[in-house]
C-alpha cells in the first residue's frame, strides 16, 4: 500500500495510522524491501511517500545559518554555491559519498536515516539484532568492515558520510514527532543511534549554525578503490588559524569506525592554540585512537583512522579559507 | 569448458540435479497471458501516474515497490537498460531523469510523476534529433565495449557528462580523474575501461561530433543503442518466471519437502524438485525446489510457502578445518566422490582421497627426485633458495548478465532455449542427450551474451530449471539468477594456498618443489602447478596438487584456470631468487629459456622504456612509494579443429554463419573481418549469423580457442567463395583472364564487383574448415579440443604506488607484451587483452568472496561488498602484440583471452616488493593487509 500525503502533518498522521514507512529518495528502502520480500515478510509496511510534500527540498542560508530541507538531494547540496563557500565540509561530504546516480536522487534526510550496511543485516537469511533478532552475527562472525569503537550491541558502523560532516558542524535537526505537536530541535548525534528517533518522527530540516570566517575544511575517505566504495574510515576536519598561524578553532569528526560518528575531542584539544607543524599534527592525530575498542578483525581501522585524521588536517591546511567577512568564532562555539 | 560428455553432470550441475522431479497443479491461473502486474504483490495497491519517457507522454499503473527499471523493461518493453546488481553500484540500469543520470533499480517508479525520463533508446537514432550521440560514435570507434551489457548505462551517463562538459568548456579534453569520478557508478566486468577513457575524452574534445554510424566491432551499433537483445530480454508470449528455493545450510540432509501451499498459491503454475529428500545438501545456496509463476513477485512469495525439513550436519569451511582429525567428510562414499563437480577444464583422473583431501596429483612433475634433492641441498646452504607460502582468495565470475535461460517447448519433443552461453552448440547436444531429443529438434540461442568468463560453457542448472519447468508447465519459462545468487553459485575461481621452494641461478636451470591446496568448495580437479611446468619446462620440478573439500559452493573454470593464483606464487618466487642473486629477473628467466614465444616477450620487456628506466629498489622512503615489477606467463594454444564456417552468397548478400557465440570476445567481428579481408570488401557489408546451435559446427568460447578456430575456417570458406565467383565470371559470363582483386574480379574487359557477380550467379553455399595444424597436435583432439605444439607467452611490467599511510596500492602504469602470432581484428584483440589485464588488477587488489566462517553463507552478496575494479583503479595500460612465430598453426594466430589475465597479481606483488621491501603473500591487497605487511618491514609510516 502506498499513500502520497500533501503535508508533513498529514504524512505523520498517515504513518501513525497505517504503521507506514516514510519514503524520501527511496534508494535505501527500495533495496531493503526487496530483501524483506525474499524473507516472506509480505505484510511489508505501507509506504508513506513524501513525493508530494512541498517545501522540503530547498536550502535557505543567511549569516545566522543554513536551513536544509530534509528532502534536498545530495547532488543539489554538493553543488550549492553558498553551502560550498560557507559550510564547505558539508558540501564536500555530500559529493564524496556513493556515486553520481545515487546522489542525484538520495536525500540528505534519507542518508541520515539509512539502515546499516552490515552484510548480515542486509542478508535475507540473518535475523540480526537490528531486525528484531537476538544476536549480532557480525560480532561473532566476519566483521572486517565493522567498528573499531565497540560501544553498542550492534557492531555496524553508521553508514552516513553526511552525518559525519554534520557532527563536525554541530548541526541540529528539526523533527516532528507523534507525541509532541510542535516541531522539536535536537543535536545531530541525538538522532543517529539505533532507534534514536521516535517511531514515525519526521526530520524536516537540518540546521547549520552561523558560518565560520576563514574556515578551512577537508574530508578524507580511506577506502581501497578510488571511488564509490564504503569508507573503511572517514574524517572531516574544520579549522581556523589566527594571524600568528596557530589553530584557534578545530573540529574533527570520524565515521566508519563507530556505531555513530565520533567527535574526536582528544585530537581537537591537542590542536587548539598549536601552530600546525608536522610533528604536532602527527601527535594530535595519534590521539584519534583514544578510547578505541577494536574488534578482533578491525584493529587496522585505528591505523587508517589516525592516517585519515592526519591527512585531513594536512589537506585542510592547504585549502583556501572561507570568506573572512563572517564573525570569528571561539573554540567553545561560534 | 567441457572435455567429456560425462563432464556435464559432473562439472556444472552439482550432483543434485540428476534427480529432477516435478509436480503440476491445476492450471486455473493466467495461463497463456502476457506477464502482468502481480496480483498478489507485497503491496497490492497500484498507482496511476503520468510521465514522459523518451519524449513521449505515457500513463502507467505501477506498484508501490516497483522500480523504474522494472516498469520501463516490463511494461514499456524498453529492454536496453539492464538489471545488473540491484543496488545502484554497477550502473547498468542508468537512465536520465530530467537530464540527470540516476540508478533506476533504486528509483521507485512512483517518483516518475510529471518527470522526463530518457533511456538509452531515447539517446541517438530514436531520439528527437534522430542522430547518434557523439558518445555513441565514440564508444563504437574506440571499441569502448565488449559484451555490451553495461554499455547502455555507460552511454546514458557519459552522454550526460559530455553534454555538461561541452556546455561548460566547449570542445576540450577532460582529465582522467574527471572521467573516473563522473563514471564512478559504473562497472564493466569485461574491463573495457581503457577504451572508455579514450571514447569519453575524444567525444568531449569534439572528435566524434560526426562520423560513421559504425565502428570496428560490427555489432557495436546494437550495443550502444540498447537494441541488442540478451537472454534476460527475451519474453515470449505466456512467459512464466521461475524462482529457486536454496539451502540456507552449509551441510544438511534434506528431509521432507511440502510444496502444497506453494502450488496452491494463485499465479503458480508448476514446480520441480532439484534435490531429492534424503539426499545431502553440501553448501549454502544449493538448489532444492524451483517453481514457475506468472511473475517474479508471485514466484518469490510462493517460495516462502514451501516447507522443507533439514537434518543438520556439521559443516567445514576453508583449507584447514576440513583436514582436522574429526572433520565431517564431504564425500564419504565412493559413488558420491565420483559425482563431485569438476572445477577445472580437463577431465578428472582417479585420485587418492583421504577424508576431505584429494590428491596429490603429481603427473606433471619432472625429475621430481632431483628437484627435491636440489631444494634440500639448497636448504642446507648449497646454493640460493627461496621458499614461501602464498594464498589467493576465491574470485567470483559475476558477469553482469547472470546465468539466465528462457525455455520454450515448441512441441512435446522440440525445444528452443535462449541462454546466456559460451557454447550454444555443445549445450544443444547436451540437452538433446539429457532429454532424449533428436539433435535437430533442440536449438540453443545466444544472440548477445552479457559476459562469460568460463562458467557458462556447459549446460548449467539454471538452464535445467527453465527447461524442466517449461516442460512441466507447458508454457515458456525464464530463470535468471539475481545478483546474490549469481555471486553465491554462479561460478568461482578456487582459492589456492601454494608453498613453493625454488633454487637455481643464471644459466643453472631452477628446481621447484611446489605444493598447492585448492579451495574449490565441493568441487575437485585443481592442477594449478602444471603452470610452473609450462612456464619453465626444462626445470626439475616436484609438483603436488591437492583439493581440500569443504562446504562452499563448487568452483568452476574461470579465465585461465589455475593461472593467476599459481603465477602469483611462482613468479614472486623467481623474482625473489633474482633479487638474491642480484640479477635482472628477465635475464634470469631468459637464461633458462628455450621457447621462441617467451624469448620474444622477454626481449620486448628488456628493451621496454619502463623497464630500462626503472630506479633502484626502494628508491622512495616517504609516504608514497613507487616500484616496478614484472611477471611472465605461458599459456596453452587450444583449437577446435572440427570448426566449420559457412558462407551463403546470393544477390541478397553474403551471410556468414557458424554455431558459435559472441560474449564480447568479438567472434562476430572476427568472422566478418576475415571474410572481408579475403574478398577485399567492407566487413559491414557482410551479415554474420551466429548465436544459434543450428548452424555448422562452431567452437565453444573457452580455452582461448575462438580466434584460432574461427579464423582459418572463415578464411577457408572465403577463399572457396572467391574461387567460385571467379569461376562464375569465367564460365557463366565467359570473361577472359579473370583474376580476383579487392572487391571483385578483374578481366581483360574491365572489372566486376562481387555484388555484380552475385547478381548473375546462382546462390552459392560454401563451408570452410579449421582442420589440423601443420605437423598435427600434441594430442589428438579430446571432445573437439586439441592442444597445439606452441605456447603463447606474455610479460607484464607494472608500476604501482603504495600509500604507506592509508594502505592503498594504486596502479600507475602497466605494459603488457603478448606473443600470439597473427592478430585477426587488431582493435578488438587489444580490447580483449586490456580486459584480461583489468580483471587481473581487480583480482589482485579488490575482489574477494567472503563466507560467514561458521555458516558458509555468502556475505559478499552484492557488488558493493564484492568489489570490482572501477574506471579509477586501473592506471594507464599499454598492450603490444609482439609479432612472429606460430608458423605451423593454421592461420598463424592463437588465442589471447586468458593469457593477459595471468600475470597482474604477480606483477603487482613484485612491484610492491620493489617499492617497499614487503613481499605480499595474500591477495587481494586490502589496506589492512598492506598496513600489516609494511609494519613487518617497518615500512609503514603515518
Amino acid at each position: 500500500m502506498i499513500v502520497f500525503p500533501k503535508t508533513v502533518d498529514e504524512a505523520m498522521a498517515l504513518a501513525v495510522e497505517l504503521g507506514g514507512s516514510y519514503r524520501a529518495g527511496g534508494t535505501d528502502l527500495q533495496e531493503r524491501r526487496q530483501h524483506l520480500a525474499v524473507l516472506g515478510q509480505h505484510t511489508l509496511a505501507p509506504i508513506v511517500d513524501l513525493r508530494d510534500v512541498p517545501g522540503l527540498d530547498s536550502v535557505a542560508c543567511d549569516d545566522r545559518g543554513a536551513w536544509i530541507g530534509a528532502m534536498t538531494t545530495l547532488a543539489d547540496l554538493a553543488a550549492h554555491r553558498v553551502l560550498r563557500e560557507r559550510w564547505p565540509g558539508v558540501a564536500e561530504a555530500c559529493e564524496a559519498l556513493a556515486n553520481p546516480q545515487i546522489r542525484a536522487v538520495a536525500s540528505i534526510g534519507g542518508n541520515l536515516m539509512q539502515a546499516p550496511r552490515c552484510w548480515y543485516y542486509r542478508h535475507p537469511d540473518y535475523q540480526c539484532l537490528r531486525k528484531g533478532g537476538t544476536s549480532c552475527f557480525a560480532r561473532e562472525g566476519d566483521h572486517l568492515f565493522h567498528v573499531c569503537f565497540d560501544t553498542a550491541p550492534c557492531v555496524a558502523p553508521h553508514p552516513s558520510t553526511v552525518a559525519l560532516a554534520l557532527v563536525a558542524y554541530e548541526a541540529e535537526v528539526e523533527l516532528i514527532q507523534p507525541a509532541t505537536p510542535e516541531p522539536t530541535r535536537a543535536p545531530i548525534q541525538a538522532v543517529l543511534g539505533a532507534d534514536a528517533v521516535a517511531e514515525h518522527a519526521i526530520i524536516t530540516t537540518i540546521r547549520l549554525g552561523a558560518p565560520v570566517a576563514n574556515e578551512r575544511s577537508a574530508y578524507v575517505r580511506a577506502s581501497n578503490r578510488a571511488h564509490a566504495e564504503w569508507a573503511l574510515a572517514e574524517v572531516t576536519v574544520r579549522l581556523v588559524l589566527d594571524q600568528s598561524g596557530a589553530i584557534v578553532f578545530v573540529r574533527v569528526a570520524a565515521g566508519g569506525v563507530a556505531p555513530t560518528p565520533l567527535r574526536l575531542s582528544a585530537v581537537e584539544d591537542a590542536l587548539v592554540g598549536v601552530v600546525p607543524e608536522p610533528l604536532a599534527l602527527a601527535k594530535a592525530a595519534a590521539l584519534a585512537r583514544a578510547d578505541a575498542k577494536p574488534l578482533a578483525m578491525t584493529g587496522y581501522k585505528l591505523e587508517l583512522l589516525e592516517g585519515a585524521v592526519l591527512e585531513a588536517l594536512e589537506r585542510a591546511l592547504q585549502t583556501s579559507p572561507s570568506p573572512s567577512a563572517i564573525t570569528t568564532p571561539s573554540q567553545d562555539g561560534a | 569448458m567441457q572435455t567429456t560428455r560425462r563432464g556435464f553432470l559432473k562439472s556444472t550441475v552439482a550432483g543434485a540435479t540428476a534427480t529432477v522431479a516435478c509436480a503440476k497443479p491445476q492450471r486455473q491461473t493466467a495461463v497463456g497471458t502476457h506477464p502482468k502486474l502481480p496480483e498478489s504483490a507485497p503491496t497490492t495497491d497500484t498507482v496511476e501516474l503520468n510521465t514522459h519517457v523518451n519524449g513521449e507522454r505515457v500513463s502507467l499503473r505501477v506498484g508501490a515497490d516497483h522500480s523504474t527499471l522494472n516498469v520501463v523493461r516490463e511494461q514499456l518493453g524498453l529492454t536496453g537498460s539492464k538489471l545488473g546488481c540491484g543496488h545502484g553500484a554497477c550502473g547498468a540500469c542508468t537512465m536520465q531523469l530530467d537530464g540527470t543520470p540516476v540508478a533506476t533499480c533504486l528509483l521507485p517508479a512512483t517518483k516518475l510523476e510529471g518527470r522526463q525520463l530518457h533511456t538509452v533508446e531515447g539517446i541517438g537514432p530514436r531520439s528527437a534529433g534522430g542522430q547518434l550521440h557523439p558518445i555513441q560514435r565514440a564508444f563504437m570507434a574506440e571499441d569502448a565495449l565488449q559484451c555490451g551489457y553495461c554499455t547502455p548505462g555507460f552511454i546514458v551517463e557519459s552522454a550526460a557528462f559530455h553534454d555538461r562538459f561541452r556546455a561548460k568548456h566547449g570542445a576540450a579534453t577532460p582529465s582522467r580523474d574527471e572521467i573516473a569520478a563522473a563514471l564512478s557508478g559504473h562497472l564493466c566486468r569485461c574491463g573495457a575501461y581503457v577504451a572508455i577513457y579514450r571514447a569519453v575524452a575524444g567525444a568531449c574534445a569534439g572528435k566524434f561530433d560526426d562520423g560513421p554510424d559504425q565502428g570496428p566491432r560490427i555489432d557495436a551499433l546494437a550495443k550502444v543503442t540498447g537494441a541488442a537483445k540478451y537472454s534476460v530480454d527475451i519474453a515470449p508470449e505466456g512467459l512464466l518466471i521461475a524462482k529457486v528455493l536454496r539451502s540456507p545450510h552449509a551441510h544438511a540432509k534434506l528431509g521432507s519437502i511440502d510444496w502444497s501451499g506453494a502450488l496452491a498459491h494463485p499465479g503458480v503454475v508448476g514446480a520441480i524438485e532439484l534435490t531429492r529428500p534424503g539426499h545431502k545438501l553440501r553448501y549454502v545456496g544449493q538448489e532444492i525446489v524451483a517453481l514457475a509463476a506468472i511473475d517474479e513477485a508471485t514466484a518469490i512469495e510462493a517460495l516462502t510457502k514451501v516447507h522443507v525439513e533439514y537434518e543438520l550436519l556439521p559443516a567445514v569451511l576453508g583449507l584447514d578445518a576440513p583436514l582436522e582429525p574429526n572433520a565431517p567428510e564431504l564425500y564419504a562414499e565412493k559413488k558420491a566422490r565420483k559425482a563431485a563437480p569438476n572445477a577445472n577444464e580437463t577431465p578428472l583422473l582417479p585420485e587418492t582421497w583421504r577424508g576431505n583431501l584429494r590428491g596429490p596429483f603429481e603427473l606433471f612433475s619432472h625429475n621430481r627426485g632431483r628437484a627435491r634433492r636440489r631444494v634440500e641441498r639448497a636448504r642446507d646452504g648449497e646454493g640460493e633458495l627461496y621458499s614461501g607460502s602464498f594464498e589467493t582468495q576465491v574470485q567470483l565470475h559475476t558477469p553482469l548478465e547472470p546465468k539466465a535461460a528462457v525455455a520454450e517447448w515448441l512441441s512435446a519433443d522440440k525445444l528452443r532455449v535462449h541462454a546466456s552461453s559460451q557454447g550454444v552448440r555443445q549445450m544443444a547436444e547436451d540437452i538433446a542427450t539429457r532429454w532424449g531429443l533428436r539433435h535437430e529438434d533442440v536449438e540453443v540461442i545466444a544472440d548477445y551474451v552479457g559476459g562469460g568468463f568460463g562458467a557458462k560453457g556447459l549446460i548449467y542448472i539454471e538452464m535445467v530449471i527453465a527447461i524442466e519447468l517449461a516442460r512441466v508447465c507447458g508454457q515458456p519459462v525464464k530463470y535468471a539468477n539475481d545478483r546474490r545468487e549469481e555471486l553465491a553459485v554462479g561460478g568461482s575461481r578456487p582459492g589456492l594456498r601454494t608453498t613453493v621452494s625454488v633454487t637455481g641461478a643464471m644459466d643453472t636451470l631452477p628446481a621447484f618443489v611446489i605444493d598447492s591446496r585448492s579451495d574449490a568448495g565441493v568441487a575437485v580437479g585443481s592442477s594449478a602447478s602444471i603452470l610452473a611446468r609450462i612456464n619453465y619446462p626444462q626445470a626439475d620440478q616436484h609438483l603436488s596438487d591437492y583439493d581440500v573439500l569443504n562446504n562452499a559452493p563448487p568452483s568452476s573454470p574461470f579465465r585461465g584456470p589455475g593461472g593467476p593464483p599459481m603465477y602469483f606464487a611462482i613468479e614472486q618466487a623467481i623474482d625473489a631468487l633474482a633479487i638474491t642473486h642480484a640479477v635482472d629477473p628477465i635475464a634470469l628467466r631468459s637464461s633458462w629459456n628455450e621457447n621462441d614465444s617467451r624469448q620474444r616477450v622477454y626481449d620486448w620487456a628488456s628493451a621496454h622504456p619502463m623497464w630500462q628506466a626503472r630506479r633502484p629498489a626502494r628508491s622512495d622512503t616517504g609516504r608514497f612509494r613507487r616500484g616496478i615489477g614484472i611477471a611472465t606467463a605461458s599459456w596453452w594454444c587450444l583449437a577446435e579443429p572440427a570448426t566449420r564456417v559457412q558462407i551463403d552468397a546470393s544477390r541478397d548478400g553474403v551471410v556468414i554463419s557458424t554455431a558459435c557465440q559472441d560474449m564480447g570476445n568479438g567472434s562476430r567481428t572476427l568472422l566478418a573481418d576475415v571474410v572481408a579481408d579475403v574478398l577485399g570488401v567492407d566487413p559491414h557489408s557482410l551479415t554474420v549469423k551466429i548465436g544459434s546451435s543450428k548452424a555448422v559446427h562452431g567452437p565453444m568460447s573457452g580455452g582461448s580457442r575462438t580466434a584460432t578456430s574461427l579464423g582459418p575456417a572463415a578464411t577457408d570458406a572465403a577463399i572457396e567463395l572467391r574461387d567460385e565467383l571467379v569461376e562464375v565470371a569465367r564460365r557463366r559470363l565467359k570473361l577472359a583472364n579473370v583474376r580476383p582483386i579487392a572487391g571483385g574480379v578483374e578481366h581483360d574487359g574491365g572489372r566486376l564487383t562481387w555484388t555484380e557477380l552475385l547478381e548473375v550467379a546462382p546462390a552459392i553455399s560454401v563451408t570452410g574448415k579449421r582442420g589440423r595444424d601443420q605437423g598435427g597436435f600434441v594430442l589428438p583432439p579430446i571432445a573437439d579440443l586439441a592442444f597445439s605444439r606452441y605456447l603463447s607467452a606474455t610479460v607484464q611490467i607494472s608500476e604501482v604506488e603504495v600509500d604507506t599511510r592509508l594502505g592503498r596500492v594504486r596502479m600507475l602504469r602497466s605494459a603488457c607484451g603478448v606473443s600470439v602470432g597473427k592478430i585477426y581484428s587488431p582493435l578488438l584483440a587489444r580490447s580483449q587483452a586490456e580486459g584480461g589485464l583489468v580483471q587481473g588488477i581487480s583480482y589482485a587488489l579488490f575482489e574477494e568472496r567472503r563466507l560467514d566462517p561458521r555458516h558458509g553463507t555468502l556475505l559478499t552478496g552484492g557488488l558493493e561488498d564484492y568489489r570490482l575494479c572501477g574506471l579509477g583503479d586501473i592506471g594507464e595500460i599499454e598492450v603490444e602484440f609482439v609479432p612472429g612465430g606460430f608458423e605451423r598453426v593454421r592461420g598463424q594466430g592463437v588465442g589471447i583471452g586468458e593469457l593477459a589475465t595471468l600475470t597482474p597479481a604477480a606483477t603487482i606483488a613484485n612491484a610492491v616488493y620493489d617499492a617497499t621491501g614487503w613481499r605480499p603473500t595474500h591477495i587481494p591487497l586490502r589496506p589492512d593487509r598492506v598496513l600489516a605487511g609494511l609494519a613487518q618491514t617497518s615500512g609503514a609510516q603515518p
